[in-house]
């Protein structure tokens, strides 16, 4: 479905990803470990396209993609929900979901539908619809941010750091929707984490990146069980 | 993209600049040509400029060519131009062509700042032409007398020739200690007031004779209530209304360029324009007029206007000058225009007279003038001011302007 | 003593201008709030939009006042294309410094194709809203009320186009959050040209409620321009509504103020008031104060 091969992203002179391939298929799930900096976002974000890269190629459906904006990529199936999840401070719950299917021309029958089927995953967002998305809790934001991007019937969805300030409780939460989500939709989903644990406990396959490269992938229940990642990331 | 972009800006960039520098000093008027004309020997003057045989004459002109006072700019443009076309097509000065170079001064004292330097270290120039406005020769009379030749200004605030002791700086305008006086002066015996509202502009013209007349009405017990305005304003409204609650029964208006229309046009709408009202010569402009409300004319009929020239004077040197300038500038021509263009053939007459351009001589010339004729009255020189006199004529309801007094300051 | 007619006529051309500062306040911050960047030629902006409309349509090519507004929308609108792609979208990511010069240099490029097409007289339009009307004793002319009436249904116009309309929508997207705007599949740049043109519409609208309350010419909006900045920020920084507030405050107080201070110091009011919000409330009445 989606195939990254050979990636370089420079930000300034500084060379941000080197030659980094990956790729994931119609039904599954795909993490992306590593630690901070390592080039995780830097990699979502050359999908798609807010950041330009330098050399390789990314294809989405077979098609080339590497030079096109982020919101061609969004009318074309792939959503991004980024790192601290930018929604819409000034815009309610309902609104930010409505944003969220911008890209599509719904007949107000269909985007209802989509509205009851959001608030059947999330029915806390049914509660606060008509409240301002700034003044949500982290982690009605990152549900919000979730059901936001599904608005749009995507093709592929990419999660960039979900868990990133939220208790431990919501974050069960937030990896239970993740996998509920793609178990119902039967589309790809890329996880970008730190928290290594999560990531790999729900995921099909994952890989691993250092300093902008491709260190280590294969089977998540494989690399849970490796020394050297349980070292380095899973807390020894 | 962004390249194309990038170079697109630069061409805009480069256009502005040419286009901003070309309302400036760029042009030049009247063929240039090396007149096989005779200079007649002078001695002294090795560094007077163009004193060659057959040099051009170049003279600067600093007009208003921007700000709210562009209109006048433009007529003082236009009439310069106008005379130097035709003195250089019939034979130019001595067979030397007249070469004027215009110069964007704006309509402020500050803009005027700007170029007062660049033209007072010229050092090519036989004779500076401007500023017209009094704010303005305030502002940079003394830089300009620095450099040692004729300025001629229309500056006619009493503070000017009083600030600006240069004996290089001539006025070819009826002082306001003449015209405003003169106009209170026929407020109070012709038209009879008691209580009138004084509406000047606060800049230096419209105070300078606001000043004086008050000094009038003091003398001769007549009340009167004053207020401003601002040259930039838009809307005087609440300024007509505090004259109507004050309960004036007459105006005295001041002021030049885009805000007297302004004032016109919400007396009218407050309908205080059926007072007998004393208004400054911008009435009589056709430019002005042009902005003035639908039926300004009939709404005006009665206002009284003091000035040196209208269209509607009869002799003929008046009525060729509006023919052939409506002819070359599709408008007729202003009271500003007249005196310019007359100044112009002034220039010419005094560099004849002195034979020379040599400062000094040419000084001397212009401070012998007497009974030199222009469109606008006689030029008498006397302690740098060229006329004392002024005209005080009536709109009849058409638009046009008939002759009601001369009136000459001693 | 100051008569009913006064304070009528104080009261009502206050709102009545005062809208007028609305309106130019919402023009700024309308481009303000998609692309970060303050349009500094703004005044000249709407002073050429005044030209296109007068002097070109209505007076050069004989337009009836329909047709004159149609052609000067659209040519407001290429002049919006042109400003956007050439400053506004390139120079949006450097800094402000390059944006503010780039802005006062394209007022300057106006200001000087005015001049040179249009010549230096003042272009005499006859009144379209003539007429007067008598409130309550004061005789006004009727272009105070016309302009009244027009100003405030485009400020309403407006509310609805940016909260009911999908691209309203999409423009207050890019204005709240330009990132997450491009990940709904909203192309900004093709916004900021939007707003860009919704700006000038509105300068292209001003313009035509300008000339006939004061005479055509080429420092015709400065002073309102400006006072339109003290408007917004009176009223709540990047907030339409508050434009709409800043604004018709800004009108009425400035000409209550006259009664009692000196006329020739009208447009001090405005500044004043612009020093002492900046100085106690500088998030305006309707702004949030910053966390």
């Amino acid at each position: 479905m989606l195939k990254v091969d050979k990636v370089c992203t420079y930000y300034g002179k500084v060379m941000a990803l080197h030659e980094v391939s990956f790729e994931i298929g119609q039904d599954e799930i795909v993490s992306i470990i590593g630690a901070n900096g390592a080039g995780k976002s830097t990699l979502m974000k050359s999908i798609m396209g807010t950041v330009p890269i330098k050399s390789g190629s990314i294809q989405f459906e077979g098609k080339e993609i590497s030079k096109q904006k982020p919101h061609v990529n969004v009318k074309n199936g792939i959503v991004y929900v980024p790192e601290g999840r930018e929604i819409f401070p000034n815009l309610t719950v309902k609104e930010n979901l409505e944003m969220g299917a911008f890209c599509r021309n719904y007949s107000s029958k269909k985007i209802n539908e989509l509205y009851e089927e959001c608030y059947e995953m999330f029915p806390k967002l049914k509660e606060r619809q008509k409240q301002q998305a700034g003044s949500l809790s982290g982690g009605e934001q990152q549900m919000l941010a979730i059901a936001r991007g599904l608005m749009s019937e995507p093709k592929l969805i990419m999660f960039d750091e979900p868990s990133l300030g939220l208790a431990p409780v919501i974050v069960d939460e937030v990896f239970d929707i993740i996998v509920k989500l793609q178990q119902a939709k039967h589309i790809p989903v890329v996880l970008v984490e730190q928290n290594a644990f999560m990531a790999l406990s729900i995921s099909n396959r994952a890989y691993v990146l250092e300093n902008g490269v491709v260190s280590l992938s294969g089977q998540s229940s494989e690399l849970l069980n490796m020394p050297s990642v349980k070292e380095a990331y899973l807390g020894g | 993209m962004k390249k194309i972009i990038a170079l697109v800006l630069a061409a805009l960039l480069i256009i502005g600049l040419l286009a901003a520098c070309g309302g400036n000093g760029g042009q030049q008027g009247g063929g240039g040509q090396e007149g096989g004309g005779q200079e007649s020997g002078q001695d002294g003057g090795e560094t007077t400029p163009g004193e060659a045989a057959g040099e051009d004459i170049k003279f600067a002109v600093i007009a208003a060519i921007t700000g709210n006072s562009a209109s006048d700019g433009a007529s003082m443009k236009n009439a310069v131009q106008m005379a130097v076309d035709e003195i250089n097509a019939a034979g130019g000065v001595n067979g030397r062509m007249l070469v004027p170079d215009f110069i964007d001064g704006g309509s402020t004292a500050d803009s005027a700042l700007n170029v007062a330097q660049k033209v007072a270290s010229d050092g090519s120039y036989t004779a500076i032409f401007g500023p017209h406005f009094s704010s303005q020769i305030l502002a940079i009379g003394d830089t300009l007398s620095e450099a040692e030749i004729p300025v001629i200004t229309g500056g006619t605030v009493k503070k000017v020739l009083e600030t600006v002791t240069s004996d290089w700086v001539i006025r070819n305008r009826c002082p306001d200690t003449v015209v405003a006086l003169a106009s209170a002066k026929f407020m109070v015996e012709e038209m009879g007031v008691k209580k009138v509202g004084i509406f000047c502009a606060n800049d230096d013209f419209g105070q300078g004779a606001a000043d004086i007349v008050k000094e009038y009405f003091d003398s001769v017990g007549v009340e009167y209530v004053s207020e401003t305005f601002n040259v930039d304003d838009n809307d005087v409204t609440s300024q007509c209304l505090k004259l109507k609650d004050a309960g004036v029964d007459s105006l005295f208006v001041w002021s030049l360029g885009t805000v007297f229309a302004t004032v016109v046009r919400n007396i009218i709408e407050q309908g205080l324009n059926t007072l007998p009202i004393m208004a400054s010569s911008a009435l009589t402009f056709p430019d002005i007029q042009a902005t003035l409300p639908t039926g300004w004319e009939e709404a005006t009929k009665g206002w009284y206007v003091n000035t040196h020239w209208t269209t509607d004077l009869d002799d003929e040197a008046s009525k060729t000058f509006v023919a052939r300038y409506n002819e070359l500038y599709g408008l007729e021509p202003n009271m500003l225009a007249a005196a310019w263009y007359s100044t112009t053939y002034w220039l010419k007459d005094c560099v004849e007279r002195a034979g020379s351009t040599d400062p000094a001589a040419l000084l001397k010339a212009m401070q012998e003038t007497q009974g030199f004729e222009t469109l606008s009255g006689t030029f008498n020189y006397a302690d740098r001011d060229l006329i004392r006199q002024i005209l005080i004529l009536e709109q009849d309801g058409t638009g046009s302007f008939i002759f009601v007094q001369k009136v000459i300051g001693e | 003593m100051i008569s009913t007619a006064t304070l009528v006529q104080a009261i009502v051309s206050g709102i009545a201008m005062g809208l007028i500062y609305s309106l130019v306040g919402i023009e700024y911050t309308l481009i303000w709030n998609t692309t970060g960047m303050l349009n500094f030629a703004h005044g000249k902006v709407i002073t050429f939009c005044g030209y296109l409309f007068g002097a070109l349509c209505l007076k050069q090519m004989g337009l009836p006042l329909v047709w004159s507004l149609i052609l000067a929308l659209v040519l407001a609108a290429i002049l919006a294309l042109l400003m956007s792609s050439s400053i506004f979208i390139p120079l949006r990511t450097k800094d402000n410094l390059c944006c503010i010069l780039a802005t006062v240099m394209a007022g300057k490029i106006l200001y000087e194709a005015m001049r040179l097409i249009w010549g230096a007289f003042n272009v005499g339009i006859d009144n379209y809203f003539p007429g007067t009307i008598n409130i309550f004793g004061a005789t006004l002319p009727a272009t105070y009320i016309y302009v009244l009436a027009i100003a405030f249904v485009m400020v309403v116009a407006l509310q609805i186009f940016l909260n009911k309309t999908k691209i309203g929508k999409g423009m207050k997207c890019v204005s709240q959050n330009k990132n997450a705007a491009s990940l709904m599949g909203i192309n900004v740049t093709r916004y900021m040209r939007i707003a860009t043109i919704l700006s000038f519409v509105v300068c292209c609208f001003l313009s035509i409620l300008l000339i006939p309350l004061i005479t055509l010419s080429k420092e015709m909006a400065e002073m309102i321009a400006l006072k339109g900045f003290a408007a917004g920020i009176v009223g709540g920084f990047g907030l339409i509504p508050g434009c709409t507030v800043g604004g018709v405050i800004l009108g009425v107080v400035e000409n209550l103020a006259c009664i009692v201070i000196p006329s020739g110091y009208k447009d001090v009011v405005a500044f004043v008031l612009l020093i002492g919000f900046l100085l106690i409330k500088p998030s305006g009445i309707l702004g949030k104060k910053a966390k």
